[in-house]
């Protein structure tokens, strides 16, 4: 059964996207809602959805910024108000998009094209669309990354800047943070949930490596492939040890 | 998201600043001179290397002077000044042959004294600053020797005339006989010449300073034309800036469907805006009430489509409710901290307008506690034009400023100054 995310951070247009396509497309079933870019991102690692219809102005992550992350490894949908020049670029037919208020008889031409798309496999080449995501976002004026971070540890709030940090680990609603402190490894909560921290961090210095931990690139010391197929990270500074589930473990192939 | 991306229309001139004035020297306009006949075109063809020269030389500005006395002088127009000077010149040529005067010489110092006194008028009229400037009195000195020495030479050539000859003691001693007589009248008359020269220079460079303040008032006037047609624009992009219409109708439409009683509300508040900001069109200032009818709705539709994240707080003061804003001026600022400010942020957040009055004056205020002003941003076409429409129609009575607040998010304010 094909799995469907549809991202939009206004809620009517979303309904009525999901709506629209349970008529046109009743064999796919809708597996997640996401209303902003961090959070499709995040429902994307947690269900791997074969088809994302992803609104193009989203906050914390744009539609663009989201699809360069799954490109290649889901068929990707644009929604969007207004014919936005950037979309110009896939005319190829490489990414398909919809004009909000979406048009049912559009939707079905979408639904055709992508049901041919997922029964031949292997049909696209990620790599030509992540070098177009990645023009198209150079292009736009990114958001400043953060330098510090604030947690707060019983009665004291420390700062702690991001050159220290070791790696982030999601904790339900929280994120604790491992850094280094006059080299001893400390760790603190913070209030921001790790999706949403994943947007303020420069994807230079941080790797997500696992839905729920995001690792500080500097530091990643050796990949390790256990038995049953999962893999394990060793960071410099610490006796710790990550797991790199599945999404994640192509990032560390070796030569 | 594409901050700041909005372009204002190609069909929206630059206000012309450059101080000409209209419909001089303009190359493609009618020149009589250029176009007239034959003598006129002759005249042209000789003059142009001289206007050529001169504008090379003294400034565009000078040329465009001399080209259009010319195109006086040359022309039907001119023909009573130059009956004016024949009559004049013919006179005074009659009234000196009545002295022992021989005809001849009679009718060349007629002339030469009314060449020179047009030449002087012209030069003053045409150059200002040569007779009224600085180093004036320097001028006129030398004016008053050359007067002085022309009448001593000019005496002694009628004394050769008179006599038949060049007998230098003879002649030095009638000069110094007739210098009691020859002295006061040449510097009375010299000293007249300047004081026209004078004169006549202050009355052109009077008409100038006019000419050149009509010209500035003319491109300033251009200017805030420029800026009230931007406005214009910028209304009506916020109306039909495409995001917020088709959102807005996707929303619609998915209520319209399903039977939704929040379509009712939202349709109204829809028109509501569309009504205030089509009618804030061609106006130079509305009453802030006004505005506040249009920025209300705004914040309805948003708050419509999307919930929860957008909170919202409007506090104006009665009082300032009937002071004139240029159109737009609110909504600018309530669209700039929504769309820059809280549309980025995940977790939404609250825009605060108010207003209220001071010691001097009134003050304005959208506060948001979004992702607050990025720190050496270019300012957005629409921050940037509200700027110059406040410099324009408030002068200096309006000031504006768009800040960091500490607790996170900006506050853009103005502050109107009373009118004394």
């Amino acid at each position: 059964m094909t799995g469907i995310l549809i991202a939009d951070d206004e809620d009517a247009p979303r309904e009525h996207l999901a709506e629209s396509l349970a008529e046109a497309w009743p064999e796919a079933s809708l597996v997640a809602r996401a209303n902003n870019g961090a959070e499709a991102w995040d429902q994307w690692l947690a269900h791997e959805p074969q088809v994302c219809f992803l609104d193009v102005r989203m906050p914390g992550m744009s539609g663009l910024e989201v699809a360069e992350k799954i490109a290649g490894r889901s068929a990707i949908v644009f929604v969007t108000a207004f014919g936005d020049h950037a979309l110009d670029a896939f005319q190829a037919g490489a990414v398909d998009y919809l004009l909000k208020p979406v048009d049912g008889q559009r939707l079905a031409r979408t639904v055709e094209r992508l049901r041919a798309r997922l029964s031949q496999p292997g049909g696209d080449d990620a790599g030509e669309l992540q070098s177009i995501l990645r023009r198209l976002l150079d292009a736009e004026s990114r958001r400043p990354w953060v330098q510090s971070i604030q947690a707060s540890v019983g009665k004291e709030i420390r700062i702690i800047p991001v050159r220290d940090v070791l790696y982030f680990e999601s904790d339900s609603r929280y994120t604790r943070v491992v850094y280094l402190e006059d080299g001893l490894q400390r760790d603190a909560l913070l209030r921001t949930a790790l999706k949403e921290l994943l947007v303020q961090l420069d994807p230079r210095d941080f790797t997500q490596v696992h839905r729920s931990v995001i690792a500080a690139t500097q530091r990643i010391a050796a990949a390790i492939r256990q038995e049953d197929g999962t893999m394990r990270l060793r960071l410099r500074g610490t006796q710790d040890l990550i797991a790199v589930s599945r999404p994640f473990q192509h990032l560390f192939k070796g030569q | 998201m594409t901050p700041g991306r909005r372009s204002i229309g190609p069909w929206l001139r630059a206000p012309r600043v450059d101080g000409r004035f209209p419909g001089m020297g303009d190359p493609g306009s009618h020149n009589p001179l250029r176009d007239g006949n034959r003598f006129q075109r002759a005249y042209y063809r000789w003059a142009l290397p001289h206007y050529e020269r001169i504008e090379s030389q003294h400034g565009r500005e000078l040329r465009e002077q001399v080209e259009s006395t010319d195109r006086f002088l040359y022309t039907r127009q001119g023909a009573w000044a130059w009956i004016g000077w024949l009559v004049g010149l013919s006179g005074t040529a009659v009234a000196l042959s009545r002295t022992p005067l021989p005809m001849a010489a009679a009718w060349i110092l007629a002339a030469v004294a009314w060449t020179s006194l047009a030449f002087t008028v012209l030069g003053a009229w045409l150059r200002p600053q040569l007779a009224s400037g600085p180093g004036m009195a320097g001028r006129a000195g030398r004016l008053l020797v050359m007067v002085v020495a022309g009448g001593f030479v000019g005496y002694g050539v009628g004394h050769w005339i008179k006599t038949g000859s060049l007998d230098p003691g003879n002649t030095l001693g009638s000069l110094l006989g007739a210098s009691r007589v020859l002295l006061p009248a040449l510097g009375v008359s010299g000293l007249g010449m300047a004081l026209l020269f004078w004169a006549v220079g202050r009355a052109s460079s009077q008409v100038q300073a006019r000419r050149l303040e009509h010209a500035r008032l003319l491109a300033e006037r251009d200017a805030a034309r420029a800026s009230a047609a931007e406005a214009e624009l910028r209304i009506l992009q916020a109306q039909l800036e495409p995001h917020f219409v088709f959102n807005t109708l996707a929303t619609l439409q998915h209520w319209v469907d399903k039977g939704d009683s929040r379509a009712g509300p939202l349709l109204r508040a829809l028109s509501g805006f569309l009504r205030a900001t089509t009618e804030m069109l061609g106006r130079k200032a509305v009453p802030l009430e006004r505005e506040m009818e249009a920025v209300t709705n705004y914040i309805a539709i948003l708050q419509a489509r999307y919930g929860d994240r957008l909170g919202s707080e409007v506090r104006i003061d009665p009082q300032t409710l009937a002071q004139p804003v240029p159109p737009g001026l609110v909504l600018t600022l309530v669209e700039n901290a929504i769309e820059h400010g809280l549309e980025p942020k995940i977790s939404g957040g609250t825009v605060r307008v108010s207003s209220g009055c001071g010691a001097s004056g009134w003050w304005l205020q959208v506060d948001d506690d979004g992702m607050g002003v990025m720190p050496h941003a270019p300012e957005n076409v629409g921050l940037s034009n509200l700027r110059q429409r406040l410099l324009h129609q408030c002068g200096g009575r309006a000031r504006f400023s768009l800040e960091p607040l500490p607790a996170g998010g900006s506050r853009a304010r103005v502050e109107f100054e009373e009118r004394a």
